[in-house]
C-alpha cells in the first residue's frame, strides 16, 4: 500500500516533466516538401546555404504571449524562405523566461551548445540588452525583432560613452520614433496640454519612452503634471492611480506591456480616471481586452504593423498566418517574420553561413521590403521606418493613421 | 483629506489580503515551528480553483439577478477555493512535511521551498504562464429587463445588451443601446423585428464593493479564528501542541490530527485571501502567490510569528505603510525633487526593519513559547 502510494505520487511528480519532454522533443519542424524542393534546386542551381538560426524568445513568464507570437512569425517565415531554396534555416528555440538573466542563459546555450550561426532575440529591451554583450563577444550576429530601446545596439555607460555593438541589430523602430509619435499625437491630435506618465521602473524600454515623451511633449509646450512608477509584476496600482487622478491630466502616457496595461486600465476606470491612455507597441495584444474589458475602450497606442493595412505583402502575410494559426497576426508576429526575412536577405548576399559575413550583410541592409514597411539600417543598425497609431474599441483595435518621422 | 482616505482605504484592503495570507504562516509556525514557504502557492491554487468554479458558474448563469447572483456565484467559488487549498495543504503536509518532521528545521524549510517551486512550475505546465482575468465582463452580474420598457429618446445610464436566452452563454456581449446616447426609434424597431424581448445591463464590480467584500471577509475570519482558538476543544489542543508538542502527546492529544487541521484551516483562510486577491486585481497567474506570500510572511514576522492577532495587525500595517509611501513619497528638499514611489518596497521595509530592531519578537509576539 505504502509502495503504491509512493508510486502514484512519483508519477504525479514526473507527469508534467514527461509532458514537457514530449512537447519539446521533436526538432524544429522542417516542411518536407520545402526540403525536397530545395534538394531538387540544389542539382541545377548553387547549393543552398544552410544556416542554424537561434531564437531566444520569452516562451514563459511575464510576456510569454509575445514569445509565442514572435516564434509563430519566425516559423512561418522559415517555411517561406526554405521553400525558396536559397537559404535553409534550421531553427533552435531557447526560452528566455521574460527575464534578463534568462536571456543571457538562453543566448549562451544557443551559442555554446546549439552552435547557431545567427540569433533572433529577444523581445523585451532589458532582456536583449543583457544578452547583447555575449553575442558581441562570441561574434554571433543577434537581431532583435522587437526591442525598441535605443541602447540595445549602442549601450551607453555611466559616463555617457557609447559603445557600438556591431553584431547587434534590429528590425523594429526605436523608442525615439514611437515616443515622439505618441507625444505629437497627444499634443496635436488629442489636444492634451497636461499629461501624466506612468512607467515601469524596471524596464529600460519603459524608462526610455518616458524620457522621449516628456522631452518632446514639453518642447511643444505641454506640461507633465505627474510621473509615477511601478515595477514589473505589480498587481496593485491603487496608490499610483490615486496620485495620477489628483494631478487631473488630459491624458496618461503608459509605456508598459499588455498584461500590466490590462490591469492598470481596469483599475483606473474603477477609480474614475476617465481620460484617454496612450501606449506603445507593448500594448499590442488582445489580452488587454480580456483583462480590462470595456475599460480598454478609447485609448491609443503606437505600433509597427496593422493587419488592416491594404499593402499586398501585408495581406498575403495575414492570409498565410491565419491559415497556419487560425487568428490574425499581431505586430510581434509580423516583426518575427520580418527578422527572418532580413536575416535571409543577409545570408543570401553574404553567400555563406559565416557569422561575420552575415553580420556585414545585415549591417548593410538597404530598402528591404518586409511586412512592417521598407527598412534600411542606419549607422547604429536601427531601421528607418514609419509608426502606426491604433485606437482601441470595445474588444478590438482600429488602424488610425501612419506617422513618418 | 479625500486623497488620504482613498489611499488609506486602498492600503487597508491590500493589507487585509496580506493579513489573511499571513494567518496561515503564523498558525503553522505556531504549531510545528515550520515556515511554510509553499503557503503562497496554496493561495495561488485556491485562486485558480475559484477561477474555474466561477468560469463554470458565473453570476450571469445564476437564477438570481443583480448583485445577489454575484453573491451566490462568489460564495460557490470561494467554497471551492477554500476546500481545495485546505485539502492540498493537508496532502502536502502528509506527503512532504510529516516524513521529515524530526529531521530538523533546515530540512523542513528546504522541503517547503521545494514544494513551492514544484507547485509554481506545475501550475505553469497545467494552466500556462500568462495572466488571466478573474472575472470577465460577460460574466458580471446582470440586471434583466423587458425591451418594451425602453422608449425612443430614452438615455440609458449604462450600456444595454441583448439577452438571447437564459442563461445567456454568448461569448461576446451584443450592444443594444449605448450609455449616454438617446435611443433611436429605428434601432428599437430593428431589435423588435429580430424577435428580441429581453435586454440586460451589467452590474460593475466597483472598487468600493470589492473593498467591502474584503473587509467583511477579514472581519468574519477574525471572529472565526478567535472563537476557534479560545472556545473549542480543537483550539485547546492546538494551543497545547504549540506549547509543548511532546507534552501534549503524553496528555492524549492526537498531534498529527491537530497539525493536519492546522494546515487545513491556515491554507483555507489563505485560499480565501487568494480568491480576494484575484478578485481585487481581477487577474491571476501561476506565480501570483509568490510576492503576496512573501509579503504575508513579512507581515507575520512583523506582527510576531506564531501570534494570530499579530499576523492580522502586521498585514494591515504593511499594506497601509506601502500605500502611504506611494501617496506621500513625492517631496522637494530645496531645489531637488525626490520621488520615493520607485523605492516603495525599500522604504516600507526600512520601516519594518526599524520596528523589528526595537521589538525583535514582533509587535504582538511573545518571547517565550506560549504561542497562539
Amino acid at each position: 500500500m505504502r509502495f503504491v502510494s509512493r508510486f502514484v505520487l512519483s508519477l504525479a511528480v514526473l507527469a508534467p516533466l514527461a509532458l514537457d519532454g514530449c512537447k519539446k522533443s521533436p526538432p524544429a519542424p522542417m516542411p518536407a516538401e520545402a526540403t525536397s524542393g530545395a534538394a531538387k534546386q540544389d542539382a541545377t542551381h548553387v547549393a543552398a546555404i544552410k544556416v542554424k538560426l537561434g531564437a531566444a524568445q520569452p516562451m514563459t513568464g511575464n510576456i510569454a504571449q509575445y514569445g509565442e507570437e514572435t516564434t509563430n512569425g519566425i516559423k512561418l517565415a522559415i517555411k517561406d524562405v526554405n521553400a525558396r531554396g536559397k537559404v535553409l534555416f534550421d531553427l533552435k528555440i531557447a526560452d528566455d523566461k521574460s527575464e534578463a538573466i534568462g536571456t543571457v542563459n538562453a543566448v549562451r546555450k544557443l551559442i555554446d551548445i546549439d552552435r547557431v550561426n545567427v540569433i533572433i532575440g529577444s523581445v523585451a529591451s532589458t532582456c536583449t540588452m543583457a544578452a547583447a554583450g555575449h553575442a558581441q563577444a562570441a561574434r554571433i550576429p543577434m537581431m532583435s525583432s522587437a526591442s525598441t530601446n535605443s541602447k540595445v545596439t549602442t549601450p551607453v555607460d555611466q559616463k555617457g560613452n557609447r559603445t557600438q555593438l556591431d553584431y547587434v541589430s534590429r528590425v523594429c523602430f526605436i523608442d525615439e520614433y514611437q515616443g515622439k509619435a505618441a507625444a505629437i499625437f497627444a499634443y496635436q491630435d488629442l489636444g492634451s496640454r497636461k499629461a501624466a506618465i506612468m512607467f515601469d521602473a524596471e524596464q529600460d524600454y519603459s524608462k526610455g519612452l518616458r524620457d522621449v515623451f516628456k522631452q518632446v511633449f514639453e518642447q511643444m509646450g505641454g506640461k507633465v503634471v505627474s510621473e509615477e512608477s511601478f515595477v514589473t509584476g505589480d498587481k496593485d496600482f491603487g496608490g499610483v492611480l490615486a496620485n495620477v487622478k489628483r494631478s487631473a491630466p488630459d491624458c496618461v502616457f503608459l509605456p508598459a506591456y499588455y498584461n500590466q496595461v490590462g490591469i492598470i486600465l481596469s483599475q483606473a476606470r474603477g477609480k474614475g480616471l476617465e481620460c484617454p491612455f496612450i501606449g506603445c507597441d507593448g500594448w499590442d495584444n488582445d489580452k488587454i481586452f480580456e483583462l480590462a474589458g470595456k475599460a480598454a475602450r478609447g485609448c491609443y497606442f503606437t505600433t509597427h504593423f496593422s493587419p488592416d493595412d491594404p499593402d499586398p505583402m501585408v495581406q498575403d502575410f495575414v492570409k498565410k498566418y491565419k491559415e497556419a494559426y487560425q487568428r490574425a497576426p499581431g505586430a510581434l508576429a509580423a516583426l518575427g517574420y520580418d527578422a527572418v526575412l532580413a536575416v535571409a536577405d543577409a545570408c543570401e548576399r553574404a553567400g555563406s553561413n559565416d557569422p561575420t559575413a552575415i553580420k556585414n550583410a545585415i549591417n548593410t541592409i538597404k530598402d528591404l521590403k518586409v511586412v512592417s514597411g521598407v527598412i534600411t539600417l542606419d549607422e547604429n543598425r536601427n531601421p528607418v521606418k514609419s509608426v502606426v497609431i491604433m485606437k482601441t474599441l470595445e474588444s478590438s483595435t482600429e488602424f488610425l493613421k501612419r506617422w513618418t518621422p | 483629506m479625500d486623497f488620504f482616505l482613498e489611499q488609506l482605504g486602498n492600503g487597508l484592503s491590500k493589507g487585509s489580503i496580506f493579513a489573511l495570507i499571513a494567518v496561515g504562516y503564523t498558525m503553522v509556525y505556531g504549531v510545528i515551528r515550520l515556515i511554510n514557504f509553499a503557503h503562497g502557492e496554496f493561495v495561488m491554487v485556491a485562486a485558480f480553483a475559484g477561477y474555474f468554479c466561477l468560469g463554470a458558474l458565473p453570476p450571469s448563469a445564476m437564477p438570481m439577478q443583480g448583485y445577489w447572483a454575484l453573491g451566490a456565484s462568489m460564495a460557490l467559488a470561494t467554497a471551492c477555493a477554500v476546500l481545495t487549498a485546505g485539502v492540498l495543504a493537508v496532502a502536502v503536509e502528509r506527503a512532504a512535511y510529516r516524513p521529515i518532521r524530526k529531521a530538523g528545521r533546515i530540512a523542513a524549510l528546504l522541503t517547503a521551498i521545494g514544494v513551492s517551486l514544484f507547485l509554481q512550475n506545475f501550475g505553469i505546465q497545467v494552466v500556462g504562464a500568462s495572466d488571466r482575468a478573474f472575472m470577465q465582463e460577460r460574466q458580471l452580474p446582470r440586471r434583466v429587463s423587458a425591451l418594451s420598457l425602453y422608449k425612443p429618446g430614452d438615455i440609458p445610464p449604462a450600456d444595454i445588451y441583448v439577452l438571447h436566452e437564459w442563461p445567456d452563454a454568448a461569448t461576446d456581449l451584443e450592444i443594444a443601446f449605448r450609455a449616454g446616447e438617446a435611443i433611436k426609434p429605428e434601432d428599437l424597431a430593428d431589435l423588435q423585428s429580430q424577435g428580441v424581448h429581453m435586454v440586460f445591463s451589467l452590474c460593475p464590480m466597483t472598487d468600493g464593493l470589492k473593498r467591502w467584500i474584503i473587509i467583511s471577509a477579514l472581519a468574519a475570519c477574525c471572529l472565526f479564528l478567535h472563537c476557534l482558538v479560545r472556545y473549542t476543544a480543537f483550539g485547546r489542543s492546538m494551543r497545547a501542541v504549540s506549547y509543548d508538542i511532546e507534552g501534549a502527546q503524553f496528555m492524549g492529544v492526537n498531534v498529527n490530527r491537530v497539525i493536519s487541521l492546522t494546515f487545513f484551516i491556515g491554507a483555507a483562510i489563505g485560499g480565501l485571501g487568494g480568491v480576494l486577491l484575484a478578485l481585487f486585481y481581477n487577474t491571476l497567474d501561476p506565480l501570483m502567490g509568490l510576492i503576496p506570500g512573501l509579503k504575508a510572511f513579512i507581515a507575520a514576522v512583523l506582527g510576531g510569528i506564531g501570534s494570530v492577532p499579530g499576523a492580522l495587525l502586521g498585514g494591515l500595517l504593511l499594506g497601509v505603510v506601502e500605500d502611504l509611501v506611494v501617496a506621500y513619497g513625492h517631496f522637494e528638499l530645496g531645489s531637488t525633487k525626490f520621488n520615493l514611489t520607485t523605492y516603495r518596497d525599500a522604504v516600507a521595509y526600512t520601516v519594518l526593519i526599524t520596528i523589528l530592531l526595537l521589538r525583535p519578537q514582533g509587535i504582538l509576539g511573545r518571547e517565550r513559547a506560549q504561542k497562539l
